[in-house]
């Protein structure tokens, strides 16, 4: 039988090992993040002082300067906006109507998992060649406006939305869908009008998921937009010409979207990938 | 206004359920009740007049029109759903409006009608409100004023009081009932309730099996039972039902040695089952009547009345009694042997007595 004291000790020991695991979490979390940011505002000469400084002990805005001066800098960022948002959409838009096939019809359910299951098992860099020779015959490889490399993410994203708005289509009862029928409503209409507005905030949930795996993919990136890049490879650039300033100082900005939309939406995003969606 | 028409619909599930040859008319401006155990396709023979499910054979037939086969929705119809089935995103006033909306009605004449069918329903509460801020019994007002917005001349109900408390039921049962003889539409209300079907029902469908056992109103139901499914299934508490045997020497029907006084009709089998409602059974003697000896075991305060548990020789057998019995005691019951019902222990079916 256990003593006070001995139950004691063991709720100490139990809450030493959570702070501990907490503080693990915490610092490799942010840990990286504080290099870059450190590595971003430090001259370029102290950064591969050795051994490291842990705090810089000059700060500089040149490299800042040196990305914004930067002419491709600007339409690197409008293009990654314009990518993300169009394949965010364009995914979202199919995933819903793909998980809410899946969501209504066993047929639909075990084609649509295997399908999806099947697109995320497969190696990407093997389709890559072929998705290029696609995409320059039909004219729209390495364009100025990113819109091959907008489809090429959206078909990436189409299983991530899909999945993530499944479950809450599952939730809608389906007697609320035969009352719109009855009551006279097409099956497009009952989608548009019933479906989308209760799965509202799983679409929200999705449009950022996709946004995001689109703001900072790189291997299609790379090989579709050659020339006119986005992000990412422009990152890669940098870094590969041993600008590690620069590199962190852009490496920072990158994070700014998603740092936004963690703030902005935290709770809510986060109730809508953990909960499963239940309403 | 139309009448609808049912004939010969069959419609079969891998699972084993379904209905199988159906034909019912439901004569417009009627509250026909569909009463079934669970599972005996009441509610499927709903879907199928609804048009969320379709016949594997058979018509239906609305106003002597023919319905279409496939999937088309029905304008004549509208339906409440058990658990209503609101849009939960918008407010009552968009709910209701919903119908009218699809059919691009003009804003002022959505309005007033939204507010004529909410008044109609009973519904009191603000129009700006959403379905989860109501109680069960103002959701289903909100679901009957939909279905009531775009004037269909057939209201299908399925199970739709089953999810409220029972005073609440009751009252609502009550609103129903005048609801329907106010707006003169045609209801067809699926139940599983007998208590509810007697009460709504002009006319009440007993179904078992996916087939129709007995068409007739509730009284005809009640006390002339075709079969000693809808006799056991129908009434609170259950009938009793004994399997008797002709005495050899009388002719007459004796369960356990006792003596019923009954004779079945020429041809009839030997042993037949014997049926007797628990309120035909008085303690007061009278002229002409059936007699049986009993022993109660025990004895429950309904409010009204009593009902009583008893054995008569090994069978069970219940009374409803107007006054306290002893437990343990020997107790004469007297019937009127006219309201005894008499059955086929073989087919079920009803048999009449010489």
């Amino acid at each position: 039988m256990n003593t006070p004291a001995r139950g004691d000790r063991i709720e100490c020991v139990l809450q030493a090992a959570r702070v501990a695991l907490n503080a693990f979490v915490l610092i490799a979390a942010t840990l990286p993040l504080y290099l870059l940011a450190k590595q971003s505002v430090t001259p370029e000469l102290e950064t591969f002082a050795w051994p490291p400084h842990w705090m810089p002990h000059h700060l500089t805005l040149a490299h800042f300067i040196s990305v914004f001066a930067v002419n491709e800098l600007r339409s690197a960022v409008l293009r990654s906006l314009g990518v993300a948002t169009i394949s965010a959409v364009i995914a979202t838009m199919l995933g819903a109507m793909l998980a809410h096939a899946m969501a209504r019809s066993s047929f639909a359910q075990r084609v649509g998992f295997s399908s999806v299951s099947g697109i995320r098992l497969l190696p990407m860099i093997a389709v890559a060649i072929p998705l290029g020779i696609i995409l320059a015959s039909v004219g729209i490889y390495d364009t100025p406006s990113g819109i091959g490399l907008a489809i090429v993410h959206a078909a990436l994203a189409i299983p991530t939305a899909a999945l993530t708005l499944y479950a809450s289509f599952v939730a809608i009862p389906l007697e609320i869908e035969e009352a719109a029928w009855i009551d006279g409503a097409s099956p497009l209409r009952i989608f548009l009008t019933i479906d989308l507005p209760l799965a509202r905030a799983s679409i929200a949930t999705a449009l950022i998921l996709c946004f995001i795996l689109s703001w900072d993919e790189f291997g299609f990136a790379l090989l579709v937009q050659q020339t006119n890049r986005t992000l990412p490879p422009l990152l890669y650039y940098y870094t590969v010409f041993g600008n590690v300033g620069p590199a962190s100082a852009l490496a920072l900005l990158m994070m700014i979207p998603a740092v936004c939309v963690v703030v902005a939406l935290g709770p809510s995003l986060r109730g809508a990938l953990t909960a499963g969606s239940s309403r | 206004m139309a009448d609808l028409v049912l004939r010969n619909l069959s419609r079969s599930f891998p699972s084993g359920g379904g209905v199988f040859d159906i034909s019912i008319t439901v004569q417009s401006g009627e509250f026909l009740v569909l009463l079934g155990p669970s599972g005996c396709g009441k509610t499927t023979l709903l879907r199928l007049i609804a048009g969320l499910e379709f016949p594997d054979s058979g018509e239906i037939q609305i106003g002597g029109v023919k319905e279409a086969a496939n999937k088309t929705h029905r304008e004549s119809i509208a339906m409440v759903f058990q658990n209503f089935a609101l849009y939960p995103h918008m407010t009552l006033f968009q709910n209701i409006a919903f119908p009218l909306r699809l059919r691009h009605v003009a804003r002022e004449e959505t309005e007033r009608r939204v507010k004529e069918s909410a008044a109609k329903a009973g519904l009191t509460v603000d129009l700006k409100r959403f379905p989860r801020e109501l109680s069960g019994g103002e959701r289903q007002r909100v679901a009957l004023a939909r279905a009531l917005v775009r004037e269909p001349e057939i209201i299908l109900m399925d199970e739709a009081l089953a999810s409220l408390d029972a005073q609440l039921r009751s009252s609502l049962r009550l609103e129903l009932k005048e609801f329907q003889r106010r707006t003169g539409r045609t209801f067809v209300y699926v139940t599983h309730d007998q208590v509810e079907a007697l009460a709504l029902a002009d006319r009440l469908v007993v179904m078992r099996k996916g087939r129709v056992e007995q068409v007739g109103g509730p009284q005809e139901i009640f006390d002339c039972p075709q079969s000693e499914f809808v006799a056991a299934f129908v009434g609170n508490p259950p009938m009793n039902v004994f399997l008797a045997e002709k005495a050899s020497t009388s002719g007459s029907l004796t369960v356990d040695g006792v003596d019923f006084k009954i004779k079945p009709a020429e041809g009839s089998p030997a042993e037949i089952r014997v049926g007797i409602r628990p309120n035909d059974l008085s303690t007061e003697e009278g002229q002409g009547r059936g007699s049986i000896e009993v022993v109660v075991e025990s004895v429950q305060f309904s409010g009204a009345t009593y009902i009583v548990y008893a054995k008569l020789g090994k069978s069970p057998i219940c009374a409803e009694l107007p006054r306290r019995v002893e437990v343990g005691a020997r107790l004469k019951l007297f019937f009127d042997t006219a309201r005894v019902h008499l059955f086929d222990p073989s087919t079920g079916k009803r048999i009449e007595p010489a």
